[in-house]
Parts: C-alpha cells; structure tokens; sequence
C-alpha cells in the first residue's frame, strides 16, 4: 500500500488530454468466424471500462479493433466525436499494454520506456524528465540501465505500463496485463493499475477473463460471450442482478436449477426440483410450467449458527452435507437436498467448533427475493 | 539508420566503380570464348599480351556451354573470338562467324581450314585408345577398333557418350567408316556400346584410366600423353586400322567489339611460334603442315606415321550427325 | 495489419520476380512444347519422355536416390541434432561449424575424391580387399547416396538442431512424468515435435540431390539420372532434341514442387507453435559418457569432410601434367595465387552483393509470408519465390543472357548479371529462414511498438530486423556459403575478368587439373571457417533457427 500512495504522489501533476469512446454496432470476422458481433458501447471520458468473458468471446478482438491493430467489416469506432476507421494505429493517439508484455528485449528499461516519446517528437529536453517521472512512478528507479532479461514478470509489466502512459495517450488499452503474473502479485499490481488510473483519469479499456480482478478494479463491466455484449453495468450491478444465465454463470458461482411450479404462496411461489420444494419470488405462473432459477451460495444461512433475529422471513431446508470445503475467510459445502439436488452452501461464520462435518444434516435457508429467475 | 546508409553508399559506390572498369580503348583488349585448358589459355594469353599489347580475356567453359552462350548473346555479341570450337560446331553454326583470311591461311593443309575464312584449324586431335598398364599387359593391349568388341574387354572399354562430345562422335565416325553404315556396322556398334562403360564427360576417360577405374578408354591423343607425360602408367594405342585427326578450330564472332585485335589474336595463336610452344608444353598436335611434330615429344608420331581412315568423308559425317546420334540415343536407351 | 507499405513492397518483389525470373525462363521453357518437325505446340517430347524405358529409369532412379538420401541424412542428422543441443559434448561451436563445411565443398570435388578413395582401385578399396573385405566399388546407388548423405546431412542437422532447441521443456517433462522413458519420450514426443524441420531439412536434401548432376555423372556411371541427362541434353554441342532438354527441366521441376506441395500439406497440419519459455537444459554427462558422445559427433562431422581433407592434401602435393606425385609442393598455391588471385577477390565480392541484396529483399519477403498470411499478395508471393528452387541453374543462366543482352536494361556481360542470378537463387533461402524467425517472435512486440507512434515500416527496421539480426545473420552466412559454391549458373553467365573460385576448381577438374582445384578448395573453405567460427559463437545463446 506504500507503493501505491507513493505513485499517487509522484504523478499529481501529469494531466494528459483524455477522452470518451463510441463503439457503434462493430462486427469483425475471421473467415467463418464472427468474432466480435455488432458491439456497441459507449465509454466516458476517465472512466476505468473493462471487457470481461471467457477466452475466445472476442474481447481481445475488439481491444485491437479499438487499437486499429485489426480492422472491423462493419461498424464504426469514435475517439470523442472522431471517426477512428482510416487511421493507421500508429496514428492513433493510444496507449496499450500486452498480455505478454511485450518490453522490446534489445532495449534498455530506459530506452523501452523513451521508445514512445522519441517516436511522438517529443522535445528533447522534456524526454528525460519524463521518462524518470515515469519509471519512478512505477517503482523501477535504478533499474534504467537492466535490460528486459534482467527483469521479473513484475518488473517487466512495470516497464510495459510506464511504457504506455508516459506518452500521454488519450485512451489507454490494456491486454490481460496481469495474466502472466502470480496470484499475489496480481492482486497487488491491479490495486496499483485501479489507483494510477483514478489519478490520471486517462480512460482506459481493460480485458480480461477475471470475473474477480474485473469487479475489483472497474468503473464499468461489459461481460461478453460468443462476440456479444451480454451485459454492461457497474460491479455490483452485474453481480447481483446478472441479465441472462450466462452471465449468472460467469460473475461469481451460483446454484443454477431448473423445477415445476406447485403452488403460488402470497408473497411467494413454490417450485418443486426432482422433489424438492423451494420458495422463489411471486410470479403469475399456472401450476406445471417449468422455470429456471439461480440462488448464490452467500444467500444462504445455516439457520443454528444465525441469530434467531436474522432467520426471519428465510425459508428454510434441510440436508445432509456431502462435502466441505474451509478457506479460512469462509467455509464451503455441498448440501444435498435429495438424490440429484446438491446446493452450494457458504457460511462465513468462522468459529471453528461450528465448522459442519461431511454426513452432518444441517437446516439452514434463505430470503426467497434474492433468487434470480429466468425465463428460457 | 546512419550507420545502415554509409554501409550502403559503400556498396553503391563500390559497384560503380567495378562496374566502370577503365574502357580499354578499342584494340587494347580482345575477348576469347574457349575451350582449351586453362593453362593453355592462361599462356596464350599472356604471350599474346607480351607480344601485341593487347589485353586478353579469357571465357572457359565445355564447348556445349560456348556455343550456347555465343548464340545468346547473338544480338549483342560479348565475346571476339571463339576459341577451340570443333569443326563442326563451326560449321553447323556458320552465320555466327566474321570471314577473316589470316596470314596463317596458307600454312594450313586444306582439310583444316575453311575455304571462304570463317574458321580456321588450330589443333588436331588424334582419336587414339588409352590403357592402364598394371590392368592390360602392353603385349594383349587392343590395336585396333576392332579390338575393342571382342568379348574380353566386356566392361573394361570406357567411351564418351556421343552425344555429349564432339571427340566421340568423331570415334564413332570412325568406326562406322570403318565397319560400314549399314546393318552389319550398326550391329558391331552396339556391341561396343553394350560393352562399353560410358561416361557422360569425355575428360572422364582419360582420368578414369589414369586411376585405374576403366582398364581401356577410347581418347583423345593430347588427353592421354598428358597423362603419359605426366608420369602416369598408361599405354597409348594409334589404331593400326586407321583413326582421324578432329579439328578444333578459331573463329571471329560476327559483329564483335574487336575485330582488329581478334584478328591478331587468330594470327598469333595459330603462328609457328606460338604453335610450337603449345605442342611442347601441352602435346597439342598444331593443324599446320611445317611443323616437324613427331621431332618435338618423345612417342608421339608425326602425322605421316598415323595410319589415318582413306575416303574418310567429312562432309557425310557431318550431315549425317544428327541421324546417327539419334540412333545412338536409341540403342543407349535400349541397353542401358 | 493494413499497412500499405507491406502490400507495396510485396508487389514490388513480385514484380521483380516476374521480370528477372519467370519471363526469361517462360520464354526458353517454350521449348519443352515444341519440336523440329511439329508445329508451334506439341506434347511429343512428353510422350517420348513416357515412352523410352530410360527415361522412366532415369525418373525413378533420381526419385529413389533422392528419397533414399532422404532418409539417410534423417538418421544421421537428427540424432547428432539431438546429443549437440541436449547433451554438453565438448567444443559445440566447432562442431556446427564443421558440420556447416559440407555444403561449401563442390560436389564434383567430393565426388572426384570418394573416387580416388573408394573407386575400384581407390585407396580404401584396396585396403579393404587386403583385409579380406569383398569391397567392389563406390559407384552405382550405394555411392550416390553416401555421397549424397555426406554432403547434405547438415541440412537435417542444422535445422532440428534449431527445432531441438526450441521445444518447450516441460514438454518433454510431462511425457517423462506420465512414465515414459527417455527414448520413448524422444520417439512419441520430442521427435514428431520436430518433424516439421526435420521435413524442410529433408525436403532441401532432396530438393538438392534430385537437382545435383556433378556427382550422378561421375559415380552413377552409367546410370540413368534425370538431372544428368538433362544437363547434358542442355549442354551438348549439338543437341540432337533441344526440346527435351526443357522437358526433363519441366520434370525435374514437377518433381521438386510437387515434393515441396506434399511438404506444406504436411506443415498445414502440423503447425506446432511452440512457446519457447521453457528452453531446454542442457544435460550434463559423467566424464566416459561425454567422451564417447564427444567423440561420436566428431566422428561423424570428420568423416563427412575426408573429401576436403583429401583435397587438402592433393593440394600440397606435386602434379605433373594431370598426374598426381606423393612429393610435398607449394606449386598450386602459388599458381593459384598468383596467376589467378582475382577469382579469390570476385568470389567474395559476388557472394557479398548477392547476400547482402538477398537480405534486402528476402527478410521483408519473410515478413509478408509470416505475418501477412491469407493475403492474396502473400500467396502470390510464396508461390513466386517457390520458383527460384526449382530452377536449374545453367537453364536460368541462359534465360538471363537472352532476356539481359538487349533492350532498355543491357546486364548480359557485366558482374551484376551474376549477382542478380545468385539473387534470384538465394533470395528464396533467406526468407524461408527469416519467416521460420518470426514465427518465433511476438508480435505484440511490433504492435507495441505501433501503439507507441511508430509507423509500420519504421517498426520492421527499428524493432523486428534489430530482433531477428542473429537469424538474420545466420541465414545470410549460409547464403554466402552456398553463393560461393554456385557453380551452374556462373558458368553460363560469368563475363571475362570475372571467373570465382569455383569455376576455376570446375576447370582444374575438367582439365584434370586436380592440383589447383585442391588449392581452390582449400583456400576457399580456410577462409570461411575463421568467419563462420566466429559468428557460430556469436550466435549461441541467441535463438536463431538457420535456414
């Protein structure tokens, strides 16, 4: 955390221009392949997008279409109100970060890092200053003279970064930059990445397949799955509120299940699952039609370890647990209901003598509004 | 990117300036295509440059190659002189060369020159047989072409393929001269083909017996006392039922650069001198008639102590040409 | 990338193929369609072709030998591959280095050599029949393909050496934790790896040995090879069917492209992108093992370069006449020094133009191969620079001489006619060899570097060609190498004063001249050791995959 306070004071007085994006109705194929299917979006100027889906569901695709690395058959790109289609990337006043770092290895850390300004014309005496501002900024003084193969994973991906922003760009993209990183590594880099961000406001479209690292760090999320955008919406907008069973899937894990309506209650609508009766929000649905539901495990509470006061208006089951999982922070089981009807369970009471045994039946339940339906 | 633009401008420059080699005023140089030894070439050239001043280029390559590259370059000839052609390469291609009569004209037997000057004689190649010594005892060495099918030395006879050589094809016109162009001739020629190792290079010939590789190889006089002299332990035969002498000749390319140097150069390489000189160091036989040859070299004969083919037709061997390869060709395709 | 400078210069490059290249070559390739007697197109000479017994022989014997020689070098490359780029064996430099030397020595040398050695009365053969051995001769088949073998093996060699070195470690790791031996993880994983290389070192092979005529002609003897009737066909005085001659040149040429459509077939399949993260370990061996393994790879790299050193030797010795004497002599050095210094300097100059001008154009070409895939001007490009390969090298000079000697751009007769034929020829090797390159370089790095505001053209030089500069560099040495053992074309084309090395050890072997060819050789392959050393040293370390 020193780190990151330290960046935020060596960069308050760097201010580059900055600026909003329009994406309208872009498609980009690869022969047969539709990669990026009618996208649209609109970005604000600052703010921190990111393009979260599983690998192949054209994020990457559409970062480079904004890169101009790649040119969409259809559609249209707008930088402010500036139509993007005949300029050559290299014209386009873009920062970008790659997956693979891409730190020239012929070069320097310093000389990485004046590739850009050397490149844009910058005035000679202002290059150096800059450069130095830049690799202190990410914590790399002293290390101007390595050369890339000298470097760490983190270090390089430092390099890549000061790299990118020094020139100023208007728009920063940034490739999965944290993928080739270890697990600790990655959590403390993408604070830092957030928190440079929010000091520089420069707008900045982020990709990755982290449902995690995309709700940590984003202003906003659009969730993409076979070249379309699923969703878009603040963090806790597409976690708790998820549009389609994909992206209920994807954000998150959640207990995905399928049942026949048997009766309505009045504030609530029973649907039976291989059996089990469960209570879901109030629909106008006849007895027998089949409905999709999704409860997330956090909305659960094993009723004995609960405060009698919290267990009200929960309804409520019971089962024998088939298998348990304890992280420390929170406790994971697997609760089956009856043969075939296994749900995700997280308890985040930490008392280990309350910690449930495989075998055990325990009664626990949940609020009836917070399961999310939807209709096939 | 500086050091990448000197780095080419030296390269430019360099260029340039090998490519503007100072022009020889006209007469100053004279460009020869020929198929003679290098060595032979390289001594020519350097005496000629000693006695005239005139610069000599020389182009060696097979005579296949030569004449290849001299029809190439018709419309713009490079080359002045055309240097150890066969005759018949001469004639075959008679549109290709300038009529110069050399001083040297008349020194030349008839059978050697061309009457209207388009070539003129230069060396003469004895057809002769070629043994090793430790392979074939000099008593049962073959003495004549009809020596050459008795089933004994199956395997052993190494001959060039006709069709690649002109030396070869001069052979097998002495043989069918001898043997008849008829049925009964052709047959003894595919006996020898049969029998033969043939070789695609007629130098392999002479080299393979050298070395042991062939016992026998049917070669070209020059070829083999080369080897002879050399110290090798080789035999060489002068077929005792005759043989012929193959004419290599020189000729001035029509429309060259130089034809007054070319003309000199014809002139010098065909003087007495110069001539004998050549017999002396490489045992080229001189196609003029006052050179005492057999005197010159130990164990080559004069060319009045060869027994040489009577009524051997030059003109019908010459027209026959393409037939007879072709028929060659046939049989080689056949038995091979 | 949709840069307009890369669909330029890949036209361009087209163009100058087409101009210095297919143009010339259709125009004396007509030939093959037409006969004396038939009229302006015929497919006789097709038909005689598939009527003669000969021919047929001459086809499957070319084909055989060069599939056999195929194989050979496989089993001798590859292994040796193996133990240099996984095993510490002693002097690693040295032994690429050598094992570059072959190519560099002219076929017909080494032919006239295993002759000398190994001919019916050859030294060897008559050790061997001393000792009891039944030893007849070198000639027929069994020579062709081990001299073929000896001489071409370093093209196996050199490429899986470079393919051995890339496979990801943890490949062959896995394999091994999945309970599978280290000869069987060689068999069922490292080695259809590496098939890919191993396929395009093969494939040069026999590209190379289907095409040689020099060695054919002297230990084939009498038998029937494609190249050799071809050569000969073309070359003769008078030929007695000028249109065969480009016949066989058209077969030879569909048999080398359809090897080479069979190839790609295969590589589509196969393309195994390999992240070169994890590059192998070199493993270290107890003192006996490393010895023996020592000894192998120098074993086998010695052996292949007894013609040179047995030229080396005839060089030194005293010749009378064409007739060698086991007397010690400086007679042919000084010959060829003095009386023929010139060659020496024209060789290296040439050789030097035309690498240099092949990088120019060939690395670039590389580039839109690799990174311009699926483009219409890169499948027009790859097919254009396929057919430099495929060209005999007498039948390109005689299409140049004609096509140069008149006309707006008059080259026939001056040294740039040959430069440009070794251009034409080579350019090929060199971007095969920078495409191989880049496919093992990110692209994300010349993507970062646009993003940064360099240009397209600018990145290829400031980031790319900085970034392939050891392949580069290695490919271009073995352009110059094999430039200067160049010997079909520059027999054709060479104007006066500028005779190379090769063609005067081509006339000293015609002319049964023994002595200076050796001396040629020799000092040839001398001074491009020093060089080649060097940059073999350079280059370890650096990921570079030659050719």
């Amino acid at each position: 955390m020193q780190g990151v306070s330290y960046l935020l004071h060596s960069f308050s007085e760097v201010s580059g221009h900055t600026m909003s994006l329009k994406i309208v109705g872009v498609t980009k194929r690869f022969g047969d392949l539709v990669a990026v299917n009618r996208v649209s979006l609109e970005i604000e100027t600052g703010e921190f997008f990111t393009l979260l889906g599983p690998s192949g569901c054209g994020k990457t695709t559409l970062l480079r279409s904004i890169a101009g690395f790649n040119r969409p058959e259809e559609g249209e790109i707008y930088f402010d109100e500036k139509k993007m289609k005949n300029i050559p990337p290299h014209k386009r006043d873009v920062g970008m970060v790659f997956q693979n770092y891409a730190v020239f290895p012929h070069l320097a850390v310093y000389n990485n890092v004046i590739y850009g300004l050397k490149a844009k014309k910058t005035p000679s005496q202002e290059i150096e200053p800059r450069a130095l501002k830049a690799i202190e900024m990410v914590r790399l003084k002293g290390l101007e003279k390595r050369l890339p193969s000298q470097l760490s994973g983190g270090q390089l991906q430092r390099v890549a970064i000061a790299r990118a922003l020094v020139v100023e760009p208007e728009v920063l993209l940034m490739d999965e930059p944290l993928s080739n990183l270890d697990a600790k590594l990655r959590i403390e880099t993408r604070s830092e990445i957030r928190a440079l961000q929010q000091k520089l406001k420069t707008t900045t479209i982020y990709v990755t397949h982290d449902q995690e690292e995309a709700l940590a760090i984003s202003d906003r999320i659009a969730v993409m799955d076979f070249g379309k955008i699923q969703q878009v919406g603040r963090p806790w907008e597409i976690y708790t509120n998820p549009a389609n069973r994909f992206v209920a899937e994807f954000i998150g894990t959640t207990n995905f299940l399928e049942g026949e309506v048997v009766s309505e209650n009045e504030d609530s609508t029973l649907v039976s699952v291989k059996g089990v009766e469960l209570a879901i929000p109030k629909l106008e649905k006849s007895k027998g039609s089949r409905i999709s539901f999704a409860i997330r495990p956090e909305a659960f509470r094993v009723l004995e370890d609960t405060k009698p006061s919290l267990t009200k208006g929960l309804f409520s089951l019971k089962g024998r647990i088939s298998s348990v999982e304890y992280l420390g922070t929170l406790t994971k089981y697997e609760i089956e209901l009856a043969e075939g009807v296994i749900l995700k369970v997280n308890s985040y009471d930490i008392e280990p003598d309350r910690i449930k045994q495989r075998g055990e039946t325990v009664e626990f339940g949940y609020d009836p509004k917070r399961v999310l339906i939807y209709e096939d | 990117m500086k050091k990448y633009i000197s780095f080419f401008v030296f390269f430019a420059v360099l260029g340039v300036m090998l490519s503007l080699q100072p022009p020889a005023a006209v007469g100053k140089e004279v460009v020869v295509y020929s198929t003679n030894l290098q060595k032979v070439n390289e001594m020519v050239a350097e005496d000629f440059e000693k006695e005239t001043g005139i610069k000599v280029h020389m182009y060696r390559a097979g005579s296949g190659i030569t004449i290849k590259k001299i029809k190439a370059e018709k419309d713009r000839p490079l080359g002045d002189v055309g240097w150890g052609l066969s005759k018949i390469i001469c004639e075959n291609n008679i549109d290709l060369w300038q009529p110069y009569k050399s001083v040297n004209f008349d020194a030349t037997p008839a059978a050697y020159r061309d009457p209207q000057y388009r070539w003129l004689g230069q060396m003469l190649h004895v057809m002769v047989l070629m043994y090793h010594r430790d392979l074939v005892k000099d008593a049962e060495a073959p003495r004549t072409w009809a020596d050459l099918i008795k089933p004994k030395w199956k395997d052993k006879v190494a001959y060039c393929n006709p069709n690649n050589s002109g030396s070869a094809y001069t052979q097998l016109s002495i043989m069918l001269a001898l043997w008849g162009d008829d049925k009964a001739g052709w047959k003894k020629v595919e006996t020898l083909l049969t029998n033969a190792k043939i070789t695609q290079q007629s130098s392999l010939v002479p080299k393979g017996v050298n070395e042991g590789e062939f016992p026998i190889g049917i070669t070209m006089e020059y070829a083999a006392h080369r080897f002879k002299a050399g110290g090798a332990n080789v035999g060489v035969v002068y077929p005792e039922d005759g043989t012929v002498a193959y004419t290599e000749a020189g000729t001035i390319i029509k429309g060259c650069k130089n034809p007054e140097a070319a003309k000199k150069f014809i002139d010098f390489s065909t003087s007495k001198e110069e001539r004998m000189k050549i017999v002396k160091n490489f045992l080229r036989r001189p196609a003029r008639s006052d050179i005492d040859f057999g005197g010159l070299v130990k164990g080559m004969p004069a060319l009045s102590q060869i027994t040489l083919v009577k009524d051997y037709d030059r003109p019908y061997w010459s027209k026959r040409r393409p037939e007879v390869l072709k028929q060659v060709k046939d049989i080689l395709l056949r038995v091979k | 990338m949709q840069s307009p400078f890369w669909r330029l210069t890949a036209l361009l490059i087209i163009i100058v193929f087409v101009f210095f290249l297919i143009i010339p070559i259709v125009r004396i390739m007509k030939g093959s369609f037409q006969t004396e007697e038939a009229g302006p197109f015929t497919l006789k000479n097709y038909k005689d072709f598939a009527s003669y017994r000969s021919y047929w022989r001459s086809f499957f014997n070319s084909v055989f030998i060069g599939l056999a020689s195929a194989i050979t070098t496989i089993l001798v490359g590859v292994p040796l591959a193996f133990i240099v780029s996984r095993w510490n064996v002693a002097g690693k430099a040295l032994i690429i280095t050598l094992s570059t030397l072959p190519l560099m020595l002219p076929s017909f040398i080494s032919a006239f050599v295993w002759v000398i050695l190994l001919g019916r009365q050859g030294m060897i053969t008559h050790f061997l029949r001393s000792i009891g051995i039944p030893f007849e001769s070198i000639y027929g088949y069994f020579g062709l393909i081990f001299v073929f073998t000896c001489q071409l093996y370093p093209y196996v060699f050199l490429m899986s050496l470079s393919a051995f070195s890339t496979i990801d470690e943890s490949i062959e790791e896995a394999a091994k934790v999945l309970g599978s031996s280290p000869l069987r993880t060689f068999i069922t994983v490292s080695f259809p790896l590496i098939t890919p290389s191993i396929l395009s070192g093969a494939m040069l092979v026999f590209m190379t040995s289907v095409e040689n005529f020099g060695v054919p002609m002297i230990i084939g003897e009498q038998m029937p090879i494609l190249a050799v009737q071809a050569y000969v066909q073309f070359t003769s005085e008078i030929g007695t069917h000028p249109g065969m001659a480009h016949t066989m040149g058209i077969i030879l040429i569909l048999i080398t492209m359809t090897s080479l459509v069979v190839q790609r077939h295969y590589l589509a399949k196969r393309n195994f992108i390999q992240s070169a993260r994890g590059r192998p370990l070199v493993k270290g061996l107890p003192p006996l093992k490393k010895l023996a393994a020592s000894s192998y790879c120098y074993l086998i790299v010695f052996f292949a370069l007894i013609p040179f050193f047995v030229a080396m030797v005839i060089s030194f010795m005293e010749m009378r006449g064409p007739v060698i004497h086991a007397k010690f002599s400086l007679e042919s050095y000084i010959y060829a020094f003095t009386r023929s210094a010139r060659p020496i300097f024209n060789s290296y100059f040439l050789a030097t133009v035309a690498t240099l001008v092949s990088v120019l154009i060939g690395v670039p070409a590389g580039y839109i191969l690799t990174r311009h895939q699926k483009t219409a001007y890169s499948g027009a490009l790859d097919i254009v620079i396929m057919l430099p390969f495929v060209v005999a090298g007498t039948v390109l000079g005689i299409a140049l001489t004609i096509a140069f000697n008149k006309g707006i751009l008059i080259l026939t007769g001056t040294w740039m006619i040959l430069a440009l034929s070794y251009t034409i020829r080579k350019m090929p090797f060199v971007a095969r060899s920078s495409s191989s390159i880049l496919y093992q370089l990110d692209p994300e790095l010349e993507e970062a570097s646009i993003s940064l505001g360099v240009s397209p053209m600018k990145t290829f030089f400031k980031v790319t060609v900085r970034l392939m500069f050891g392949g580069i560099l290695a490919g271009a040495i073995l352009t110059w190498v094999t430039i200067i053992s160049e010997l079909s074309s520059t027999i054709v084309l060479y104007p006066p004063g500028w005779s190379t090395m090769i063609i005067e050890m081509f006339q000293g072997v015609i002319s049964d001249d023994m002595g200076t060819a050796s001396a040629f050789a020799s000092i040839l392959i001398l001074s491009t050791i020093i060089p080649l050393l060097f940059i073999t040293r350079y280059l370890r370390g650096e990921k570079t995959s030659i050719l």
